[in-house]
């Protein structure tokens, strides 16, 4: 499976490693990018779609683990593949607590390397995906009046517009030109659909 | 002692003799008649005159003689014998004397010297007394003088003799034993060829004047010869000791090798050697031994003796010595011995066992395969010294090749704990090529699959596949060495080199433990020597010593700080600081000894370890307080200087 735009990140200081890999990478399909070190990567600019990090954990300076801290520090979200050369069970414990996709062993076949990457890249792109998407109501949301804003939080709880109007101390009239307005700006078409949105937006009964 | 010749009145003939001149006029002194008073009373003066003449010439002879030999110097002693031989040939108009030796109670004797006159050649019968002459030898050995103006004078029991004697073209012949202490040794024998010649009593006892005083001039020489023996065999013995005291034990080898040649060519024999017991006791074989190469065809195979002898082996094992100047001096038991030194064509020995209280340890020996030699008996006591000197020399190399084997064994022993550390290290050294391998040969497959393959990126996996592969190589080289319980190299060195090899080594301990590595290596480092192994043993136990000593290191950040350095132009230094734990006083004065340890798991051998393969090096290992925290451990080692490792 190919996602479109998807990029694969090698973080490893073996240089002949990171060739290996970009070439491997590249024969399937995959765009490659390749980085020495921890502080090199992370003076690339935030991927503006699904990528997945492979990450070496033996680095001098900057190991594979602390960058994986400093990512999620910086918010900078993407499915991890740790790849090293000798794990043992701590530091494998250790990554996946803190969140990574997989935790792979080198050498490993291609079969296993490239499944691993697919599914961290749906992972991705899922996770872009509601990002996306919650990134539209964000939007949406910040289109409303500090009013509608009230009157949409008190909606999703299923208040009747008597009781909005009752608890906002506005009239039932009022309440109800704030639901038309408030459905067309953040287009929705049901109730429902309103409460999910608002969901998603980080506004809960 | 009985004369056995015949006096004879009778002169020589002059006309075969013309150097006869002298003789004839006392000769014919003899001749004269008694009826004629005043011509007798003449005759008589003249006679006396004469006898005093040739007696005073004659003691003038003698005087001359005398002299020469005290005067002349051992060396040319035979030389003047010969010299005196033609002296009493052409003095008593003979045609030939010579001086010969009874070698033994054999009848053999050996000429030792001779003269005859110009144009005359010795007669056989003086030159050997073998089975052909049997009462003359009989004769001789009984201390009888034996000599006839003529063959046919000989007595009946000569009969055998006298064949022999007539064929040998003797007219007449006379023959005195010089006894040495009862016991004759020398036969001076005088003869003539062409004319027959009457042995007065006066000239048999002036030749035995003269045959003593040649005995006692050998004699001279016989003493003084065996006295320079003595002096050179006890030379030899303190020469020998002081060699071996000063040998180092990787010497004993060559300079046991030297040592028996140097034994071979003072005693005068044809081979010697060491014979050491095997585990059981049960056989005896030849671990060292020289032969005189003179006779090509023997071949020092020749001295091994390398199967099971009882006799022999038993005898030495009870500190009897084994000695025959024949071989059928031997006992019936040892007839195996016998006929195993027969093969060997040994034909007189002498072997000495060498003992530490009481038991035999090993053997020393000499042997003839040229002569048969009759072992004098002061040489038992060179040979055990000699044995003695051997044998400790041997015992001290033995005892050193055991410690140094034990060392060399503990020394890898110590390398293959510390390899059980680097387990992480290893496994993440080799598989980050491997998994390199793979992915490239994974991609070229691929690629190779497609419709229109790209050639240039295969071909470039495969060059990047291979220096993957030469990489684990390395590795597998590394660890191999470490691992192998090898011979001990020298090679030169370059520690930034080294350092960084061992730096590999250690890389996922370091990032296990989170220590951070500094290094400041000198440019030009110069090179030193060294076996590989042995320095990087050094240097990985020196900083898995830091790593441990920084685990417990929370607050300051945990940094080795590895140095090279060259102040001196002798010498380099390396240098390892740490920001561990620090040691006490007590830990600091003991660190490099033997069994000192301050972890619970630690054997306490690796700092011992490091410093004697440091100092073996020429170099010195020591570690001091650092200023803020920690430890520096710093070794120094000489620059390309060859020492013994």
């Amino acid at each position: 499976m190919n996602i479109a735009d998807a990029v694969v990140f090698v973080v490893d200081d073996d240089t002949l490693f990171r060739r290996s890999m970009e070439r491997l990478l590249s024969s399937v399909g995959y765009p490659v990018e390749t980085f020495v070190s921890a502080w090199e990567f992370l003076q690339r600019e935030p991927p503006t779609g699904p990528a997945c990090l492979i990450l070496d954990v033996q680095m001098p300076e900057v190991n594979g683990l602390a960058l994986q801290e400093l990512l999620a520090g910086a918010e900078r979200l993407m499915p991890i593949i740790f790849l090293t050369g000798y794990g043992t069970v701590p530091i494998s414990v250790k990554a996946l607590k803190a969140g990574a996709a997989d935790f792979l062993q080198k050498p490993c076949t291609d079969q296993v390397l490239l499944d691993t990457i697919d599914r961290a890249l749906l992972q991705a792109q899922q996770a872009w995906c509601e990002h996306a998407k919650q990134t539209t109501v964000q939007q949406y949301l910040k289109t409303l009046t500090t009013r509608e804003r009230e009157v949409l939080a008190l909606v999703v709880t299923g208040m009747l517009n008597k009781q909005v109007a009752d608890a906002l101390g506005m009239s039932e009239k009022t309440v109800k030109v704030h639901r038309g307005r408030i459905m067309k700006k953040m287009h929705a078409v049901s109730l429902a659909e309103l409460v999910r949105l608002a969901d998603q937006g980080g506004i809960t009964p | 002692m009985k004369d056995m010749y015949k006096m004879t009145e009778q002169a020589c003939n002059p006309m075969h003799r013309p150097s006869h001149r002298r003789l004839r006029t006392r000769q014919r002194s003899f001749n004269g008649d008694d009826a004629v008073y005043i011509p007798h009373i003449i005759s008589q003066i003249q006679q006396a005159e004469a006898a005093s003449e040739a007696s005073l010439r004659f003691e003038s002879l003698l005087a001359s003689l005398s002299t020469t030999f005290i005067k002349t110097p051992v060396p040319d002693i035979e030389r003047q014998i010969e010299v005196g031989l033609q002296r009493v040939v052409e003095y008593f108009a003979l045609d030939c004397g010579v001086l010969s030796e009874l070698l033994d109670e054999s009848t053999t004797p050996r000429v030792r010297y001779w003269y005859s006159m110009p144009g005359v050649a010795v007669p056989p019968g003086l030159l050997s007394l073998n089975k052909f002459f049997p009462w003359y030898a009989s004769q001789l050995t009984q201390g009888n003088n034996v000599g006839c103006a003529h063959i046919d004078e000989l007595p009946a029991e000569a009969g055998a003799d006298r064949q022999y004697w007539l064929c040998s073209g003797l007219q007449s012949f006379l023959a005195i034993p010089l006894p040495v202490d009862g016991v004759v040794v020398y036969v001076l024998s005088v003869a003539t060829l062409c004319s027959e010649y009457t042995w007065t009593r006066e000239l048999i006892v002036r030749l035995q004047l003269i045959g003593d005083l040649f005995v006692s001039a050998l004699m001279r020489k016989l003493n003084q010869e065996k006295l320079e023996k003595h002096l050179l065999l006890e030379t030899l013995v303190a020469d020998l000791s002081t060699v071996f005291t000063k040998a180092p034990a990787s010497n004993v080898d060559t300079e046991i090798e030297d040592a028996l040649r140097y034994v071979a060519e003072c005693f005068g024999v044809d081979q010697n050697f060491l014979l050491e017991f095997s585990a059981d006791h049960m056989a005896l074989s030849t671990t060292y031994g020289y032969v005189v190469s003179r006779d090509s065809h023997i071949s020092p195979s020749k001295i091994c003796i390398d199967q099971e002898l009882p006799w022999f082996t038993d005898q030495l094992l009870r500190g009897e010595l084994v000695r025959f100047h024949r071989l059928d001096e031997l006992p019936v038991e040892a007839a195996l011995a016998k006929e195993a030194w027969l093969k060997r064509g040994i034909k007189s020995a002498l072997i000495v066992p060498v003992s530490v209280s009481n038991t035999t340890i090993c053997a020393f020996g000499v042997a003839a395969f040229r002569t048969e030699i009759d072992w004098p008996p002061t040489w038992i006591l060179f040979l055990r010294l000699i044995g003695e000197i051997l044998a400790n020399a041997l015992a001290r190399k033995r005892a050193e090749e055991v410690s140094s084997r034990l060392w060399h064994e503990l020394t890898h022993a110590a390398r293959i704990a510390m390899l059980g550390e680097l387990t992480a290290s290893m496994a993440h050294e080799l598989n980050q090529p491997l998994a390199g391998i793979l992915n490239n040969a994974q991609a070229a497959h691929r690629r190779l699959a497609m419709e229109s393959p790209d050639l240039v990126e295969t071909r470039e996996a495969l060059l990047d596949s291979i220096a993957d592969d030469q990489r684990a190589g390395k590795i597998v080289q590394l660890l191999r060495a470490l691992g192998k319980k090898g011979v001990v190299e020298r090679t030169p060195l370059n520690f930034n080199t080294l350092v960084q090899q061992v730096i590999r080594l250690v890389q996922s301990n370091m990032f296990e433990k989170q220590v951070t590595l500094s290094l400041d290596l000198a440019m030009d480092l110069p090179t030193v020597y060294g076996d590989p192994v042995q320095m990087q043993q050094v240097v990985l136990n020196v900083m898995l010593n830091a790593f441990d000593a920084m685990q417990h290191r929370t607050r300051c950040p945990r940094v080795l700080a590895i140095r090279t350095a060259h102040e001196a132009s002798t010498a380099i230094t390396v240098s390892f600081q740490d920001t561990g734990i620090g040691v006490n006083e007590t830990t600091m004065r003991n660190m490099f000894a033997a069994f000192f340890t301050t972890k619970a798991e630690g054997m306490g051998m690796g700092l011992a370890i490091s410093r004697t393969i440091v100092e073996a090096h020429g170099g010195r290992i020591w570690a001091r307080p650092n200023a803020d925290c920690g430890t520096t451990v710093c070794f120094t080692l000489p620059v390309s200087c060859e020492v013994a490792v």
